[in-house]
């Protein structure tokens, strides 16, 4: 027996995604509650931009699912990325901890913010939640899981 | 002080990459060693598929990092994905246990085989590495880690 049992999608869950695309513009994740969460790693995986063009992805925090009071978290932000300065081809991460938040005000949910202006880029964002205060991992985001 | 201390990319290293992309044909991860990795995460997001277009993931294993004696792993593949069936847009993963690599062989190295053929499809593929055995997780094909 494995001294390390069950698997990595066990204790990790996928809870949002922005799928693999030539991306132009802004585009947001869902809101996210943090309250049977600890922590979320937010996962960028870039590949081309397009010669001008930058990319930035920060992480916001709201009262409710509606996004009440949204204001981004300070230093839950990348560097921008751009072609010119070496920046295709990365990944990149945010990680983020429910105590991160103000909950003195009642923020409860987060948000990932991705911004690619002036031109597009391909790139893939991928959210995931470890340490579940309560309830195993749900699994309702993948399509196929295979152990 | 938060009860599940450290962050979630403390605990889970990026080994492996296929930039996002609009891929047409056969890619592959690095070979990457299980010698001191117990678990392994495959995950790949798929956006758009083209019209006809495949999109298949299997992982095979080898002798060494050169590639010798590689062959699949049996049963650690997706089901085929197409657009017709409904598959853009989709995200998937695979498991895998060093106990699973024939060992008795001296098989010991894995990567992802990423087949995009007929079509082509929006795709980036992460893979990540868990429960290392001795080390901490090695942060270097992050470009960017924000904490």
């Amino acid at each position: 027996m494995s001294a390390y049992p069950g698997t990595t999608s066990d204790k990790l869950e996928l809870v949002d995604s922005i799928h693999a695309d030539l991306h132009s513009g802004t585009y947001y994740t869902s809101w996210l509650s943090m309250a049977e969460r600890e922590r979320l790693l937010f996962i960028l995986n870039v590949g081309d931009i397009t010669a001008t063009g930058t990319v930035d992805m920060e992480i916001q925090q709201a009262q409710d699912d509606a996004g009440t009071g949204a204001v981004a978290i300070a230093a839950k932000s990348i560097t921008q990325l751009t072609q010119a300065g070496g920046d295709g081809n990365d990944d990149v991460c945010i990680n983020l901890g429910g105590a991160e938040l103000d909950a003195a005000n009642n923020f409860c949910y987060v948000r990932a913010r991705l911004d690619f202006l002036t031109a597009s880029a391909n790139a893939c964002l991928l959210v995931l939640a470890d340490a579940l205060r309560y309830l195993p991992p749900s699994k309702a985001n993948w399509t196929e899981e295979v152990d | 002080m938060s009860a599940y201390p450290g962050t979630t990319s403390d605990k889970l290293e990026l080994v492996g990459n296929i930039h996002a992309d609009l891929h047409s044909g056969t890619y592959y991860s690095p070979w990457i060693s299980m010698a001191e990795r117990e678990r392994m995460l495959v995950v790949l997001d798929v956006g758009d598929i083209g019209q006809g277009g495949t999109v298949d993931l299997e992982i095979q294993e080898a002798q060494d990092a050169a590639g010798t004696g590689a062959v699949a792993i049996a049963g650690k593949a997706i089901a085929q994905l197409t657009q017709a069936g409904g598959d853009g847009n989709d995200d998937m993963c695979i498991n895998l246990g060093a106990a699973e690599l024939n060992a008795a062989q001296n098989f010991c190295y894995v990567r992802a085989r990423l087949d995009i053929l007929v079509g082509s499809a929006n795709a980036c593929l992460l893979a990540f590495a868990d429960a290392l055995r001795y080390l901490p997780p090695s942060k270097a094909l992050w470009t960017e880690e924000v904490d």
